[in-house]
């Protein structure tokens, strides 16, 4: 004798609720989504149970202390970089400030010595250099390939 | 610190600075504008991760929200997102966090083993388009359910065990079978179990609107 108060739905609910957590489903996925097209309730359903799922993994995960004292530590080594100023102006500054320095304590340094001395990539190291070349605070001098292999303070 | 971050700084606790004015003090070089910005949306960037992607597991997730946050410091320094421009700072970090996950899809996909390992069953990250898309704050996940202990003091002593390693651990159902707690269960028994505990907790709630 057929079961009146059966939900005719439940196999789906199930599937939907392995669905949502990454488990395989006791049914296939085209079944699933074929009876979702045409039930709004199911459809309702998977809905509430994204949010519920994803708001307990949340809360659950974030809660534990060694995960707060995980991302904490995480976002303090990001933030906690040197921040550079982001205007050109200001960062060809201050690379031509520390391209200077290096100079000034090594005397006649390779360029590639030089940029890995400084941790300065090829902007803003370039214009930096320039910048010290045209305002005489340093020379290069031309290698055996007639280009600028090395730098020295003026 | 400009006068004007400072002045507000005064009026109003770190939580009461709007994003665009965080991000604002954030490209002046203030650290604590930052450590507030990314604490803020920690929480809702991985309740929409796992809201709308098919990343489960804590490693990927940790991955991804990493990626996102990495990109979001590079590009507000180097000022990509401008506050009081088109779009909120939180559409912003949702897209982000969007592109992280495809990158990591990318990854994974490119990785030389079968999907069916990783994923249940397509290799996309992303659930079934037809039926709904990626929209950012469209559910608050703070208004979205009763807390998590507020279910869990409805449940039985197991039903609290399984659902701690379910959502506080994330854990599959093959690992929680190592527990000698749920050994003699089978996958299907606690797919059940996990089933009895969302009607238990929806029938807390009331019942759901049709979409």
């Amino acid at each position: 004798m057929k079961d009146e108060n059966a939900n005719p739905c439940e196999k789906y609910e199930l599937a939907t609720t392995n669905y949502v957590m990454g488990e395989d489903m006791p049914i296939s996925k085209d079944e699933l989504f074929e009876h979702l097209r045409n039930c709004a309730k199911c459809r309702a359903d998977l809905v509430d149970w994204q949010d519920t799922y994803a708001s307990w993994r949340t809360q659950g995960t974030l809660s534990q202390p060694e995960v707060k004292e995980k991302w904490d530590k995480f976002i303090k080594e990001l933030t906690g970089q040197t921040l550079p100023p982001t205007d050109v102006k200001a960062e060809i500054d201050t690379a031509a400030g520390k391209i200077h320095n290096v100079l000034k304590t090594h005397g006649e340094t390779p360029i590639l010595e030089l940029r890995q001395k400084t941790g300065l990539v090829d902007y803003p190291f370039y214009e930096a250099m320039s910048w010290l070349v045209m305002n005489d605070k340093a020379v290069y001098t031309k290698g055996q390939d007639n280009r600028p292999s090395y730098a020295s303070p003026r | 610190m400009t006068k004007d971050t400072r002045s507000a700084k005064r009026q109003c606790s770190p939580d009461q600075i709007g994003d665009e004015a965080l991000v604002k003090a954030c490209q002046q070089g203030d650290r604590e504008a930052w450590n507030t910005l990314f604490a803020r949306y920690l929480t809702p960037i991985k309740f929409y991760l796992l809201k709308f992607s098919w990343f489960k597991s804590e490693a990927h997730l940790d991955d991804i929200i990493q990626i996102a946050f990495l990109t979001m410091f590079e590009e507000i320094r180097a000022g990509k997102f401008q506050p009081g421009g088109p779009g909120s700072f939180k559409s912003w970090a949702y897209n982000v966090a969007q592109n992280a996950c495809r990158t990591k899809n990318r990854d994974e996909v490119s990785q030389p083993k079968p999907i069916s390992s990783l994923y249940p069953s397509e290799p996309t990250f992303m659930p079934d388009d037809i039926l709904f898309r990626f929209r950012s704050g469209a559910t608050d996940y703070r208004q979205v359910t009763p807390k998590l202990n507020e279910v869990l003091k409805h449940l039985t002593p197991e039903e609290q065990k399984l659902m701690r390693l379910v959502f506080c651990e994330g854990k599959k159902y093959k690992e929680i079978q190592q527990d000698p707690d749920f050994a003699k269960y089978t996958i299907d028994y606690l797919m059940l179990k996990v089933y009895n505990i969302r009607k238990k907790a929806k029938n807390l709630r009331g019942s759901g609107k049709p979409h």
